[in-house]
């Protein structure tokens, strides 16, 4: 298995470790606006990333461009010795997985299926993914390992003139059903009219499964071990074992489960598997690989990440009640996010700014939409407040959310928002 | 087979065949210690074809794997204009990448670590980290009626993030202004120690002796780091005609000229350029990826909209040709209508002129958090070194003054712009498949009068 990964691995000669890691990532994209077909697009991405050591001296480097003929040895020589090194994992074992959804393989040949699935009574845009991904991995320690996945992830905006709703939606097999489900979705969502003014001020919110995702999206990245140690992470002065939300709060990495971008293992060999970050409200643990996880003491997570260690995917755990319970008082419920920022990692204080429809509840009734509101507050009161989530989750990746969350929704108590 | 052949033989109106080449080395330290290099070299093919309304495109590193996947479709994309302006051009280096060695960068990078943690300044610094980058990118391209266009911009590029703090108070500093094309001859010119010096010591001031404002009306001078946010934000995104016409709708949203018809969108002294031609910026280039030739866009001329930023297929659209703004990332993107040098042009009075004539307001220099919404309209910047202006001169420092208003109604309170244009740099996000493509922002300091600030 993976020969001529074996045979680069050989042909870097005079380092005392060294990987070689192949990605290929095969995408046909179909982009549709006003309903119509802008584009559509058969990407082939094909990279090999390589690692060499001398003692902790490394370089990472990508094969099989013009860098080839770089003396890597030459480089990693001239280098002093690096904070942080990359280490990888006495791990001799070989590991295969394939799971291809051969329906999706015919429609990337023939992606026409996918347009037909389209009918809207508003005008929608959007985009529909089909990938079949392959990681491959050998490293000087022995281990030997290929996944191949299938993975379909897309979101369609529809416009009610200037009201708009949206929704997005992942999975690792392809049917029809979940490009029409996410079409209507995102209708019915621009159906909601009426303009409502909302005043800044503290309220009840509601976020929608995207919104989440986008949120918790930057929570798993402030988790990465090395935001910990760099200073970019509200997790800077925490220890696991610490409470850092509502004990209602369960947030996962989880690379074992039949979801887009799990993997079976990291860039240094190690096996991955689920685990909680935040766990009823308690901070478990950094995602960490070897190297950071020595630095901090602890054991890797299986997230590596040469030096940076991430998130595979994200799962938020659900809540007891329907959605519709969450929007039984006074609520704004958010659809749709985008451009959040931080002011400052350590403390989480944030904005981002509310798109599509952003919903006014009264005694759980919708009265209307509310445009140009932000949320403006901190990660961190957003942590503790949260208050209930449904029962009911969705799997979304959208271009602003690009980390596939499985996620409730979720009601926040007391929520800043800003209007410009 | 060549990419010539692989283009003649795709029988469409128009067809552009694309080899591109993006190669990068990163430098990373944080708190002075090498926390890695990497060398990165990505080189493939691209071929785009239009036909019936749709664009087809295809990527890959062998030329063998280029597929247009055809559908049964009506599309949305319109092409008139299919005649390509052939040429070549390059930017040149007076300093070569190669004219110091790799431990010689590491090390000038951690002398400027080591010279401004010895600053005498109350405020602790948590963190420090600097990414440097220097990169080649070279692009062939290569159309349907033979011609062909070639390109090679070198760019260097360090950015830097602090961490700072002052008893209950942190602030992450961030430093933008160093990014340019060409060689390390901007190592010496950049000024880095000096001008981040002033940087860390002026937060240091805020964090220390830093006081909220009363939530209020105020004059504001906007310092040329947020005027070139804002040039790029409010103004660049917005006069992508693509954007205006709905085709990032599900992406990055439209822009308020979808809906605003009247012409007038700020004052008299509003004027914004976006300009590829500018010597060694960010965003250099002189003929687009559709093979039209890059100029000067007036976006807004005297606080009137005067032209989009154009592609061949917008500009079909609207009537006109296409005024050279597409470009893709790297051989693996299509070519989109892309901002290049954005910025506000300077009028004619000094900084000190601009803030005489303001009784109370403040002068925004730096700032943390922005955004904006999908229409490009509300908008929303909080300060970091940011000082009162008394009766013209400038005061104390002011602790995260929030300013958050429309596009239209602060473009419309701008009453005079200084005669000093500072760039700064910034990579540039958009479409999906997303890409990330390199840009200046800038502009002058701006005068607003009479602006709502909160606090946060």
């Amino acid at each position: 298995m993976n020969e001529e990964l074996l045979s680069l691995l050989d042909s870097l000669k005079g380092f005392d470790e060294k990987a070689v890691l192949k990605q290929r990532v095969q995408n046909t994209v179909v982009k549709v606006v006003e309903s119509k077909v802008a584009t559509v697009q058969n990407l082939d991405d094909e990279v090999y990333y390589v690692l060499v050591k001398k003692g902790r001296k490394y370089l990472v480097a990508t094969l099989r461009g013009r860098g080839e003929e770089v003396d890597y040895s030459r480089l990693v020589d001239a280098l002093e010795e690096p904070k942080i090194s990359p280490k990888l994992t006495d791990n001799a074992k070989e590991y295969k997985f394939e799971k291809v959804d051969h329906a999706m393989e015919k429609v990337k040949e023939d992606p026409q299926k996918v347009i037909d699935s389209i009918d809207s009574k508003y005008p929608v845009y959007g985009i529909v993914n089909l990938i079949k991904r392959e990681v491959s991995l050998v490293t000087s320690k022995g281990f030997n390992g290929t996944d191949v996945r299938s993975t379909v992830d897309g979101y369609f905006r529809a416009f009610n003139g200037e009201f708009s709703g949206q929704w997005s939606f992942a999975s690792t097999t392809y049917s029809d059903k979940l490009v029409r489900e996410a079409v209507e979705t995102a209708s019915d969502f621009a159906s909601i009219t009426n303009k409502v003014s909302v005043d800044d001020g503290r309220y009840d919110v509601v976020l929608s499964p995207m919104v989440m995702g986008n949120l918790f999206g930057y929570l798993a990245d402030m988790a990465s071990g090395l935001s910990i140690v760099m200073g970019e992470s509200i997790f800077y002065d925490v220890k696991p074992g610490t409470k850092v939300a509502s004990e209602k709060l369960t947030l996962l990495d989880t690379p074992k489960q039949d979801r887009p971008t799990s993997v079976g293992f990291d860039w240094e060999g190690t096996f991955t598997r689920d685990k909680a970050i935040i766990e009823g409200g308690v901070f478990k643990t950094p995602l960490l690989n070897n190297e950071v996880a020595e630095l901090l003491g602890m054991e890797s997570t299986g997230n590596a990440g040469w030096v940076y260690p991430r998130a595979w995917n994200l799962e938020v755990k659900e809540g007891k009640v329907e959605m519709e319970d969450l929007l039984a008082g006074n609520a704004i419920l958010f659809n749709n996010n985008w451009y959040t920022r931080f002011q400052n990692y350590v403390e989480g204080q944030f904005s981002t700014v509310g798109r599509d429809a952003v919903v006014v509840y009264r005694e759980g009734k919708p009265v209307g939409v509310s445009p140009r509101l932000r949320i403006a507050d901190s990660l961190k009161n957003l942590l503790r407040n949260l208050e209930e989530l449904s029962r009911e989750r969705y799997l979304v990746k959208w271009w602003d959310a690009p980390t596939p969350t499985l996620t409730p929704y979720a009601l926040f108590k007391g929520v800043k928002l800003t209007r410009a | 087979m060549d990419l010539d052949e692989v283009v003649k033989r795709t029988n469409l109106s128009y067809v552009e065949g694309r080899e591109h080449v993006n190669e990068t080395t990163s430098i990373y330290l944080m708190n002075g210690q090498l926390l890695g290099v990497s060398r990165e070299s990505y080189a493939g093919y691209a071929l785009r074809g239009y036909d019936n309304g749709v664009l087809y495109f295809s990527s890959s590193k062998s030329l063998d794997n280029l597929k247009l996947v055809k559908v049964k479709a009506d599309g949305w994309e319109r092409l008139e204009d299919v005649q390509v302006n052939p040429g070549r051009y390059e930017v040149k280096q007076k300093r070569s990448f190669d004219s110091m060695s790799l431990d010689e960068k590491v090390k000038f990078l951690k002398d400027v670590y080591l010279n401004l943690t010895k600053l005498d300044v109350k405020s602790k610094i948590l963190n420090f980290n600097v990414n440097y980058l220097e990169s080649v990118e070279e692009k062939r391209i290569v159309f349907h009626d033979g011609n062909e266009v070639r390109g090679r911009v070198p760019r260097v590029w360090i950015y830097f993030s602090i961490v700072m703090k002052y008893q209950d108070r942190t602030a992450t500093v961030w430093s933008d202004e160093f990014g340019a094309s060409g060689g390390l001859e901007w190592l010496d010119n950049w000024g880095i120690e000096e001008k981040l010096a002033e940087k860390i010591r002026e937060v240091d001031q805020v964090l220390v002796k830093g006081k909220a404002l009363k939530e209020g009306k105020y004059d504001v001078v906007l310092g040329p780091m947020l005027a070139g946010i804002m040039a790029h934000e409010s103004v660049g995104h917005p006069f992508e005609a693509d954007r205006v016409l709905g085709r990032e709708a599900a992406q990055a949203g439209l822009s308020y000229l979808t809906y605003m018809k009247e012409k007038k969108v700020g004052s008299e002294a509003v004027t914004v350029i976006d300009d590829p031609t500018l010597p060694n910026s960010n965003g250099f280039f002189e003929i687009d990826d559709e093979g039209v030739k890059a100029r000067p866009k007036y976006l807004i001329k005297k606080g009137e909209v005067n032209e989009l930023l154009h592609n061949r297929f917008s500009a079909s659209k609207y009537n006109t040709k296409s005024n050279g703004s597409a470009r893709a990332m790297s051989y693996n993107r299509e070519p989109l209508i892309r901002m290049s040098n954005t910025f506000f042009q300077p009028g004619d009075m000094t900084l000190e002129e601009l803030l005489a004539d303001v009784k109370e307001g403040v002068y925004f220099k730096s700032y943390m958090e922005w955004n904006i919404d999908d229409l490009r309209l509300g908008e929303r910047y909080v300060g970091l070194q940011a000082f009162e202006v008394r009766n013209g001169e400038l005061g104390d420092p002011v602790l995260f003054p929030v300013l958050e208003g429309k596009t239209n109604e602060l473009l419309s309170k701008v009453d005079g712009a200084s005669d000093r244009l500072q760039f700064f740099a910034g990579v540039c996000g958009k479409g999906d498949p997303d890409q990330g493509v390199p840009v200046w922002m800038g502009g002058p300091d701006l005068r607003l009068r009479d602006v709502y600030l909160k606090v946060i």
